[in-house]
């Protein structure tokens, strides 16, 4: 192969590449988190006629603890847009300080759902004691693994905050995350709403 | 015309025994005909475009955003649109609430069947002389389907396990027998004979031999064996014969 | 940091990378339809040569025979033409195609490739589980795929496959999409893109909204598998249980896009071909990209079409009718596009042409069979007949298979800078051609005369038993069909050390790719190309003039 210089630098279009790129995973991972929905509504639509909701005989899951875990990733949800509100407005430092915060309450989060799911062992609900269980593990589970990754995706922007890699008009890594931390925050409502609410 | 496509569409095909099997023959036997002549078009243009080639000293530079082009395609992809998809529409509608989907009067005499399917074998009960499914007098065969020729038979197939699917080559007809769910399929065999039934959804090693026999008979001659089947039943009867022979609540009873 | 050059960057390393990724798994999935051919014909003997993969007696026992079926069409679908088409293809042509140094990420584009790949080596050691449980078929119905129908290692890694195969490949349509969206060359504007950047585009765009939802399907699987829960374990069975017509459900609201998925990219590519092969514009090419367009849409809406025959109401099948039918307009008007290309051509046989005639002749007939199966009254009879796998076949393993030849034999001279042999290459087309219309026509009489799929051994009805003979004769058309393709792979590998070295542009072919060497040298172009025409404006002499801007010097 030949080496090659290119005579006429061209444009970086990193800003442009990650807004689209994020738009179109966003979209997939919507009709991911859509599909599973719609399979819970189905499945749930399906049960017998009667059929009670959890099944006769076994108990609901408490509602109170994943209240609680949703404020907090509602809260989390806030600290990241002022983490990137304050690169916006060129505070690397608040930056540095904002994505703690998030990942502190995501840790918070997932101390929570631990803790609910220890709780429903507990009472019984074992992932294949009814398809009620089934669905409130499945989702929530699914769910915690896209929490861990975009704690990994935030964990990995803090090397580069603190050596200052950021800037007012460089940050596409911090938004792209943000937006990703954003969907996984309203994918939880939507779940949230549905197995534990309804 | 109508026995014409009926043929065509039959043609190879095992013979077809049933009230509404000729249906989607014809339906088969019209499409064959527009598939094959659009076919046709397609390999004599490709002939001609080689034909031509030769003798072409400069490729054609039209780029086929004409007005005329446009119409061209349009009518074209339309009317194949119509003749397979318009006929098959128009038809195709007719022949599922007219026949293969329709819910058959009680004057017909409609037998009332009920199909347990799992891994790999057929069962299929009937109600007996008192007409109740359930009861001790209900006729249960394995392996083997009794209908009368001449009357529709509404079957309602469940399944113990996983998905199976019942099939009739001579009655054009199959309907997945689901865990969880209740199919219908309506049977309407017209001739005597015996006849093969095949499981077509895959299920597991042994789907291979999950074959049944269609039994279909003289109606005088069903009712006969029937009644028969059913007193036998009954004789023998005792408080565990439905523990043997059935894994769940079968029938209307357990629906959803 | 310096990198081994197998974790290169370059998208066209990793486009290479790709194909040979997925020719070994088209070899796999060749050598598996042999062996299903084989033993459909003779269920029960002794297989000469591959004997030993069955244990002592060399037997297909009908468990190996169900994982041979399943296996096939995973490895040919995930593993062999989504690799080849889109991965390789995709990658390698959408940045010389319009003018981009590379990828928009070329760190995810290495990731998806290596995500396949893992995906690829845990199918491996599912094959070879001694469970032998891969064997649900590659639609992989509950309750038959839970650990009810099918206990065993090999499924669970199964699934787990396939979500890392579906993980490949939203990656990579994230990538192929933002690319074409945002790296176009200046003057490269969307409606001067060759078809084969649309083909890939909207295959793209159906490979991020539609896998997903087989992932969120196989991860339920999966954990029905592995965590005890009960999505698809009906009701019937367990107490509080789920619904297997979900699984059914999700799977075609995938699987339906999914074989357009595959097609798409043979669509644009044979688009383009006829175009450049017969020295004509693309015939209608806005109302080619429209109707390209129409089926993306569309795709998403006919899946029921997979579903007559289930507990599914039969008002929603009416409307599949419907839906599936009107599908077939956009498809057709895509066809009458490439009649008209033809038309008035100046054919130069070559045999990337060659293969896009082949492609035209098997997908009219593979899309017209389509047009039966659509209709329910006809669907209660052939549905799981091999109608439907001869249905499949003409459009899939023929149309697909025969445009991915087209286009490895139109490019294979830029991405490896030699030429095939064209003679070999006009004999491979033949003895393509030739047996592959014959078995799959073949494979829809004997499903028209109503035998099953998947069936191990039809001897076991009746009405089938005088099918024997077509049968038989069916395997061996098959065997010629797959001796055939050893010209292919002699040629293919061959021609890497003794072919000629390939010219820049041997045919004057208008599109970026050929204004620069071949192979193009790492980011593609020594100067960012400008693009001043479409992909097929003819000069007037039977040639084209190139979309490049020329310097006049
Ligand atoms: C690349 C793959 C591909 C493509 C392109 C298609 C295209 C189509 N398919 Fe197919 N199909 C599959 C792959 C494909 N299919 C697979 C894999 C399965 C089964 C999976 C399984 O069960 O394992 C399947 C199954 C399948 C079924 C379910 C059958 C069953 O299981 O019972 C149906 C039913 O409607 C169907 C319909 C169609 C239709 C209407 C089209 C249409 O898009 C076709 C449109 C094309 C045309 C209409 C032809 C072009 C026009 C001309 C040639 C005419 C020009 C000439 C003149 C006008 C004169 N397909
Ligand atoms: C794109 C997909 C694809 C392709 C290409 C093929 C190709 C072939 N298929 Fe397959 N098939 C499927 C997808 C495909 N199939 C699917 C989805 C199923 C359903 C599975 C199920 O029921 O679950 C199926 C099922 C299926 C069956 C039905 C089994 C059954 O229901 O019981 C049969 C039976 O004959 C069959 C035969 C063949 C044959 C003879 C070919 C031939 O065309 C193969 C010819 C090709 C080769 C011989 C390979 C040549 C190799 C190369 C060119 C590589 C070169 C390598 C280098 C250069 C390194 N297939
Ligand atoms: Cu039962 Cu196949
Ligand atoms: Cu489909």
């Amino acid at each position: 192969m030949t080496q090659v210089v290119p005579l006429r630098a061209r444009p970086s279009h990193e800003a442009t590449t990650a807004r689209i790129g994020m738009i179109v995973f966003v979209a997939g991972w919507t009709m991911m988190f859509g599909a599973l929905l719609v399979a819970y509504l189905l499945l749930r639509t399906g049960q017998p006629e009667g059929a009670s909701w959890p099944s006769a005989g076994l108990p609901r899951v408490p509602r109170a603890l994943p209240t609680v875990a949703t404020c907090v990733l509602l809260a989390s949800s806030g600290t990241l847009a002022l983490a990137v509100g304050s690169i916006r407005a060129a505070r690397p430092r608040a930056l540095i300080r904002w994505l703690w915060m998030t990942l502190l309450l995501a840790l918070v989060f997932l101390g929570l759902q631990t803790t609910t799911w220890l709780r429903m062992r507990h009472l019984g609900l074992a992932p294949g004691a009814s398809l009620y269980a089934s669905s409130f593990f499945g989702l929530t589970l699914f769910h915690a693994l896209h929490v861990i990754v975009g704690m990994l995706g935030l964990l990995s922007l803090l090397p580069r905050s603190y050596r200052g890699a950021f800037s007012a008009h460089g940050h596409t890594a911090v938004q792209s995350w943000a937006l990703y931390w954003h969907f996984v925050d309203v994918a939880w409502i939507a779940f949230y709403v549905a197995v534990v609410v309804w | 015309m109508a026995s014409f496509l009926r043929q065509l569409g039959a043609w190879g095909r095992p013979l077809d025994v049933s009230a509404q099997g000729w249906r989607g023959d014809e339906l088969f036997g019209w499409i064959s005909i527009v598939v094959t002549l659009a076919l046709v078009v397609v390999l004599v243009q490709l002939a001609l475009v080689v034909v031509r080639s030769r003798r072409l000293k400069l490729p054609g530079t039209t780029n086929g955003e004409s007005r005329t082009a446009q119409l061209i395609v349009v009518v074209g992809s339309l009317l194949l649109f119509l003749l397979v998809d318009g006929v098959a529409l128009l038809r195709g509608w007719d022949d599922l609430s007219a026949g293969l989907l329709r819910t058959p009067a009680a004057s017909e005499r409609v037998v009332n069947v009920e199909v347990l399917a799992q891994q790999w074998a057929w069962t299929f009960r009937l109600a007996g002389d008192d007409g109740t499914f359930g009861t001790d007098d209900d006729v249960v065969v394995m392996h083997a389907l009794h209908l009368p020729a001449g009357r529709p038979a509404q079957l309602e197939l469940r399944s113990k396990d996983v998905m199976h699917s019942l099939y009739v080559p001579q009655l054009r007809l199959k309907r997945d027998a689901q865990p969880g769910a209740t199919t219908e399929l309506l049977l309407e065999p017209t001739r005597q004979g015996q006849y093969e039934i095949a499981c077509t959804q895959h299920c597991g090693l042994n789907h291979y031999k999950m074959r049944a026999t269609l039994d279909v008979m003289d109606s005088a001659a069903f009712e006969r064996w029937a009644h028969e089947e059913s007193v036998l039943a009954k004789q023998r009867a005792s408080a565990r014969t439905s523990d043997g022979m059935w894994a769940w609540p079968f029938g209307k009873e357990a629906r959803k | 940091m310096k990198l081994p050059r197998v974790f290169s960057l370059d998208h066209k390393v990793i486009g290479l990378q790709y194909l040979w990724l997925g020719l070994v798994g088209l070899l796999a999935g060749g050598i598996m339809s042999m062996l299903i051919r084989f033993s459909v014909a003779n269920p029960g003997q002794p297989v000469p040569l591959l004997g030993v993969l069955f244990g002592p007696s060399h037997v297909i026992s009908p468990a190996a025979y169900t994982q041979l079926f399943t296996l096939h069409g995973t490895v040919m679908i995930f593993f062999a033409i989504t690799p080849i088409t889109i991965g390789a293809f995709g990658n390698y042509l959408i940045p010389l195609l319009i003018g981009a140094r590379d990828m928009a990420f070329p760190r995810l584009n290495a990731a998806s490739f290596w995500v396949q790949f893992a995906a690829s080596l845990v199918l491996v050691v599912a094959a070879f589980d001694p469970s032998v449980s891969v064997s649900a078929g590659w639609t992989a119905y509950p309750p038959l795929s839970t650990t009810i129908g099918t206990p065993g290692l090999g499924l669970t890694l199964w699934s787990l496959s396939l979500i890392l195969a579906g993980t490949s490949s939203i990656l990579g349509a994230i990538n192929f999409i933002t690319t074409t969206l945002a790296l176009r060359a200046p003057g490269m504007s969307l409606m001067r893109m060759p078809l084969t950047v649309w083909g890939l585009f909207l295959a793209s765009v159906l490979n991020a909204l539609f896998v997903p939802v087989i992932s969120a399907a196989m991860m339920l699987l999966l954990s029905d598998r592995t965590l005890g829960t009960r999505f698809f374990i009906a009701q019937a069975l367990v107490p509080g249980g789920g619904d297997p017509l979900v699984y059914l459900h999700l799977f075609w609201i995938f699987g339906h896009p999914e074989v357009y998925i595959l097609i798409l990219p043979t669509w644009g590519v044979i688009s383009d071909l006829f175009a450049w092969y017969s020295g004509r514009p693309a015939w209608g090419y806005r109302r080619t990209v429209a109707a390209l367009c129409a089926i993306t849409l569309l795709s998403g809406v006919v899946y029921g079409h997979h579903m007559y025959t289930t507990s599914m109401s039969p008002l929603l099948g009416r409307g599949f009718m419907v839906l599936t039918m009107v599908i077939s307009v956009p498809g057709t008007v895509m066809f009458l596009d490439w009649m008209g290309t033809l038309w008035r051509g100046k054919i130069r046989y070559e045999p990337a042409m060659l293969f896009s005639l082949g492609v035209m002749v098997v997908f009219a007939a593979g899309g017209l069979t389509g047009l039966y199966l659509a209709d329910v009254p006809i669907d209660l009879y052939l549905h799981d007949t091999y109608f439907v796998v001869g249905h499949f076949h003409l459009t899939m393993a023929a149309a697909v298979l025969l445009g991915t030849f087209a286009a490895i034999y139109h490019w294979y001279d830029k991405m490896f800078g030699r030429t095939l042999d064209r003679t070999l290459g006009q004999l491979h087309f033949w003895l393509t051609l030739v047996p592959l219309v014959v078995v799959f026509v073949m494979m829809l009489w004997m499903g028209h005369v109503g035998l099953p799929r998947r069936l191990y051994d039809a001897s076991t009805y009746e009405v089938f038993r005088p099918l024997a003979y077509i049968n038989r004769l069916a395997t061996w058309t098959a065997y010629v069909l797959g001796l055939g393709q050893l010209v292919f792979v002699w040629n293919f590998v061959a021609s890497r050390f003794i072919g000629a070295p390939a010219r820049a542009n041997p045919f004057g072919f208008p599109s970026l790719e050929w204004s620069t060497s071949s192979p193009p040298p790492t980011e593609n172009f020594a100067e960012e190309p400008e693009v001043v025409r479409g992909p097929h404006e003819q000069d007037g002499n039977g040639g084209y003039l190139p979309q490049r801007k020329v310097d006049p010097s």
